[in-house]
């Protein structure tokens, strides 16, 4: 498995073989290439960092993509080894500026610059070993925000200090160290999100770029001392809250769902075990196993008077000062996984965006009996400050903070143990902090394009209207309308499209312009039976 | 609109009031009642139409819509509780911050002069300072009153609200803007937060419809849930939110669960979003939005200057779009959700402008009433001791807010619209963190008679005033005024509009 770190694994669409899914996601990328058309990133134009720019060569995916080390994917290792290596390269912001930016290429399969770093999916009590390695002209180092017990070369990982003096927050690669490295190991004692950033400077070095994500699956020991992954079971899935609003009572048992056939088909994934069965999932922690409905949304921003000196100073901080190096710190572009608007909807691995591989695009079909598992949203916040991010057309259910579900154990004066989490329509996330969330959108409402089902309001004529790129020209999902002359829609199959963004909204825009920045989408696509009946596609 | 016959079905009728109101602004409408008002649904129509529209009612039945109801017939069933019908404008204007330089102000209340961002030397001197845009209730009001709203602006939008099982709809005019005929910026209506939406009635424009200068559109919302909520534009929505486009729309439980409750009482979420025993119980209710001002921001758009939002910086902190210490001022000369008093009685001057003097008999026209005009929301909180007391708070700024509370202890009962239960985890406290785009609802039972402060935690957040005699001005600050049991009058409508005539003073104050 050394070099297959995708969870596509249906064959490559660019590959020239002609396995099931190629074709379908040729006719995605023409269309996102359309996408594309907007982002005008003038990849190849960039001035060359170090290292290749080139693509980064794996295929088209959309959904969190993970990178496995060197152990399976599909369930736990003893040891689980990554390597990584800081870099220095650039990235584009899509009102066409190059960024010159430092962070954690995955040296493990000789790739290129990427930001962010890799992300890091294992499981849960692995032990995992992280070779760091350094092309940079400083020192570096990683920490891990979370995890206990860590070990640098085998020793105990910490501060380092140099006669009294706070050198690293981990113990550092040296500058140009490009053969032996610093290794941190530790298990991955606790399931959940997590942040790893540098310790090095980390004001400077995580504005950079020095940061990436790891994700811990759940699994437990068994009496035999091997690592199992907790996968849902039939009992869970009927247990998952359908409408915790209005029917705050109510189950997928309630409504009827076949949960014994998701089990069979392996449809559902776990985030967290119960808090007092590390061998079951919590059924808030449930969400469906298609790779498209889970997401990482790194969020963090980028002064790029930092970069610019740090690039112009030849990539060492001599004569930074921070606070006036000159003019005070003010990010101008703000990132989710490394990209902004319109960029976050392009795919992971997307050619014209080479060193930004992770998009953010959220897929979701409506909820139910037939389609009864939550997307998950993993929610990282690299920044200095937090950032209250909030999703159009639902609330999302908080079940986790920094790594831990919201729930405590049964006590004997609360037997159904105390339940803080909390759905909302706005996700603070802290400077630093992890947040997991589900979401599902149901079709409340109930509008179709049928005599009973129509919105109540006359149609309007569109001439009347401004259309947006993202509108399909109908109110109800799966139909499409007519569209204004001019209008050239992105949508395909009369998907619906809502925005999911910062509320600073400030933070909303590319260096000032509006519809940029950290913000991204979530398709709703109609239900499976009606893409069934649909000419076209829905990607 | 005139004349109109109201029928309810299984809905308490908003009362007509006897004095200042001689028209119902807040309509509760189903059946043939609606039919009046139907026309203006789902129709985007030039606004200012051809001749013979003037005069006419806002608009006829368009071709598909059942003229008893008011609804395409092939529509999808009004709910159990009917249709309820706003209608907004937006459009641009000029509003009030304090300052020092202001007669009525004065060094000791006002903030100093920031040349030249403020006062705006564009500005009426003897009222106002900046200028902004937003949205207008013109719910109502004829097709050619709506037009004479263009340049009438307020901060912040209007509160408005509604009730689960109810269908509301919200006809959205864009006016354009008076003082910027070179921008053909559209405007959207968000409802945020609100649940399993559909991108027709979501109001991104990029997702979705826009509607442009002259026309209008309506927006139609099922609620399901109970809570507080906000709502603003989202064209071009840094620049339109901050601008003032961002108000608070709350929903209230089903009317017949009265789980808990006592004659009088109301409750902010019922058995069916989690509070099966009244605690959210409140006997008055308060909406306060939080936000900010960047007057140079409101400045370049006064004077055809581009803003770089992202070196955003504000310099005034507002609560439902004033500053301390206007947010003591009562409620302006505009109805609850906003709309102007005078349009009943006195109608608008060949300007547009609202003839205030019938309202206002004896009123001094340099006086706070006449300043604040286009800041028409009061953040004065009123309670009588015992009582307890619902504060809905939402921030549409772009900073969090931390909200203290010295000398007492509040609940926070509600979050971003939903019910959370006082617990062990979730105790009293005397401080609200809020986060742009947030909303809480927060409780207290008011204690014996006196005045105590809730205001923002962040304390550079006030400019000051001029002479440096009160350096709370320019900030997020307001009171609470209780008084003595059984002295204040029952609230009939949240932030005491139309229920409490007496703000200033007709009630014993306690100090």
């Amino acid at each position: 498995m050394n070099n297959n770190d995708n969870k596509i694994k249906n064959g490559d669409a660019m590959s020239g073989n002609e396995p099931t899914g190629a074709r379908r996601r040729r006719t995605k990328l023409a269309v996102w290439l359309g996408v594309a058309g907007l982002c005008a990133t003038g990849a190849s134009l960039l001035p060359l960092g170090g290292h290749s720019q080139a693509a980064y060569g794996d295929p088209l995916s959309e959904g969190m993509e993970c990178s496995y080390g060197d152990g399976a994917p599909t369930n736990p290792v003893a040891v689980r080894s990554f390597e990584l290596t800081a870099s220095e390269g650039y990235t584009s912001e899509p009102d066409g500026n190059a960024i010159y930016d430092w962070s954690y290429r995955n040296s493990q399969r000789n790739k290129p610059f990427q930001l962010p770093g890799p992300v890091l999916c294992v499981y849960q009590h692995e032990t995992i070993n992280i070779t760091l390695k350094n092309e940079l002209k400083v020192p570096t180092s990683i920490q891990f925000p979370g995890q206990a017990n860590v070990l640098a070369d085998g020793v105990a990982d910490g501060p380092t200090v140099d006669g009294g003096e706070l050198v690293s927050l981990a113990k550092e690669a040296a500058a140009g160290d490009t053969t032996t490295g610093v290794v941190y190991s530790f298990e991955a004692s606790s399931a959940g999100t997590y942040l790893y950033e540098s310790g090095s400077d980390p004001q400077l070095q995580v504005q950079m770029g020095l940061f990436g994500a790891i994700v811990v699956r759940p699994a437990y020991v068994d009496d035999a001392g091997g690592i199992n992954p907790v996968v849902p079971s039939e009992t869970d899935i009927l247990n998952i809250p359908w409408d915790s609003g209005a029917n705050p009572t109510d189950t997928n048992a309630q409504a009827g769902v076949d949960a014994a056939g998701l089990v069979a088909a392996n449809e559902a994934s776990c985030a967290y075990a119960k808090v007092d069965d590390e061998r079951s999932c919590d059924p808030l922690a449930i969400y469906s196993s298609d790779p498209k409905s889970e997401n990482i949304l790194m969020l963090s921003e980028i002064d790029p008077g930092v970069h610019t000196f740090m690039e112009q100073n030849g990539g060492t901080p001599a004569n930074l000062t921070w606070n006036a190096y000159p003019g005070a710190y003010e990010a101008h572009y703000f990132m989710i996984n490394g990209r902004s608007m319109p960029d976050t909807v392009a795919p992971n691995n997307a050619p014209w965006l080479p060193s930004q591989p992770y998009g953010s695009l959220a897929h979701v079909q409506p909820w139910t009996p037939d389609n009864p598992l939550d997307v998950m949203l993993r929610y990282v916040a690299v920044g200095t400050a937090g950032y209250d991010f909030h999703p159009h057309s639902n609330h999302e259910h908080v079940i986790a903070q920094d790594g831990a579900l919201m729930k405590g154990a049964a006590t004997v004066d609360n037997l159904a143990g105390n339940d803080n989490t909390e759905e909302k329509f706005n996700i603070m996330v802290g400077p630093g902090s992890t947040v997991d969330a589900t979401f599902r959108w149901t079709n409340e409402a109930g509008y179709k394009d049928s005599v009973g089902s129509r919105v109540p309001v006359a149609w309007p004529n569109g001439l009347n209207l401004q259309e947006g790129d993202f509108w399909s020209g109908s109110p109800y999902l799966g139909e499409s309308g007519n569209l204004n002359p001019g209008i050239l829609t992105k949508t395909q199959c009369g998907e619906y499209y809502h925005v999911a963004h910062n509320h600073d909204l400030t933070q909303v825009t590319n260096y000032g312009i509006t519809f940029g920045g950290m913000l991204t989408l979530i398709k709703v696509e109609p239900p499976a039976a009606v893409q069934a009946q649909m000419k076209t596609e829905c990607g | 609109m005139k004349g109109h016959t109201d029928v309810a079905i299984g809905i308490e009728h908003e009362k007509e009031s006897a004095g200042l109101f001689g028209r119902r602004k807040f309509l509760v409408l189903g059946g043939a009642g609606f039919a009046v008002l139907a026309g203006t649904a789902g129709a985007a129509r030039a606004l200012i139409g051809g001749p013979g529209q003037v005069d006419a009612p806002r608009s006829l039945p368009p071709v598909g819509l059942d003229p008893s109801t008011g609804r395409s017939g092939d529509a999808i069933a009004a709910p159990p509780l009917g249709v309820k019908h706003f209608a907004l404008a937006g459009t641009d204007g000029w509003v009030s911050l304090p300052y020092a330089g202001n007669p009525t102000v004065g060094p000791d209340l006002g903030a100093a002069a920031i040349d030249p961002y403020f006062p705006d030397p564009l500005a009426d001197p003897a009222n106002t300072t900046t200028y902004a845009f937003c949205f207008r209730n013109v719910t109502g009001l004829d097709r050619a009153q709506v037009a004479a709203q263009k340049g009438h602006t307020q901060i912040c939008a209007p509160i408005f609200y509604s009730t689960v099982g109810e269908e509301i709809w919200v006809t959205l005019t864009n006016l354009g803007l008076q003082l910027r005929p070179d921008l053909v910026d559209g405007h959207t209506l968000h409802w945020h937060g609100f649940r399993n939406a559909i991108p027709f009635y979501d109001g991104v424009p990029e997702s979705s419809i826009a509607v442009a200068i002259g026309h209008d559109f309506t927006y139609v919302y099922r609620p399901q849930d109970a809570g507080t909520y906000m709502y603003h534009c989202h064209f071009e929505d840094v620049e339109h939110v901050t601008m003032g486009m961002h108000g608070i729309v709350f929903v209230k439980p089903d009317p017949g669960d009265r789980v808990g409750l006592v004659d009088g009482q109301q409750k902010a979420y019922g058995t069916a979003d989690g509070d099966a025993n009244g605690e959210t119980k409140y006997d008055r209710e308060y909406a306060i939005m939080l936000s900010e001002i960047d007057t140079r921001a409101h400045f370049g758009d006064a004077h055809i200057q581009a803003t770089d939002w992202t070196d955003f910086h504000a310099d005034f902190w507002t609560m439902n779009g004033r500053s301390y210490p206007d947010t003591l001022e009562p409620n302006g000369v505009r109805d609850e959700f906003g709309q102007l008093r005078a349009q009943s009685d006195g109608g608008f001057d060949s300007s547009g402008n609202a003839i205030l003097t019938t309202i206002d008999e004896g009123a001094d026209p340099t006086s706070n009433e006449s300043r604040l005009f286009s800041n028409p929301l009061s953040s004065l909180v009123q309670a009588a001791e015992g009582e307890r007391i619902l504060i809905r708070f939402a921030n549409l700024g772009f900073l969090d807010h931390t909200i203290v509370f010295p000398g007492l202890e509040v609940d926070v009962l509600g979050r971003d619209s939903r019910y959370v239960p006082h617990s062990a985890q979730r105790l009293a406290t005397d401080s609200i963190q809020i986060g742009p785009g947030e909303s809480r609802d927060v409780f207290f039972t008011a204690p014996k008679a006196g005045k105590f402060a809730f205001y923002d935690r962040g304390m550079s957040h006030y400019t000051g005033s001029e002479s440096g005699n009160d350096a709370w001005v320019g900030g997020q600050r307001s009171e609470i005024h209780v008084y003595d049991k059984n002295t204040l009058a029952p609230q009939q409508k949240p932030n005491g509009w139309a229920g409490e005539p007496a703000w200033a003073g007709e009630f014993p104050v306690a100090d």
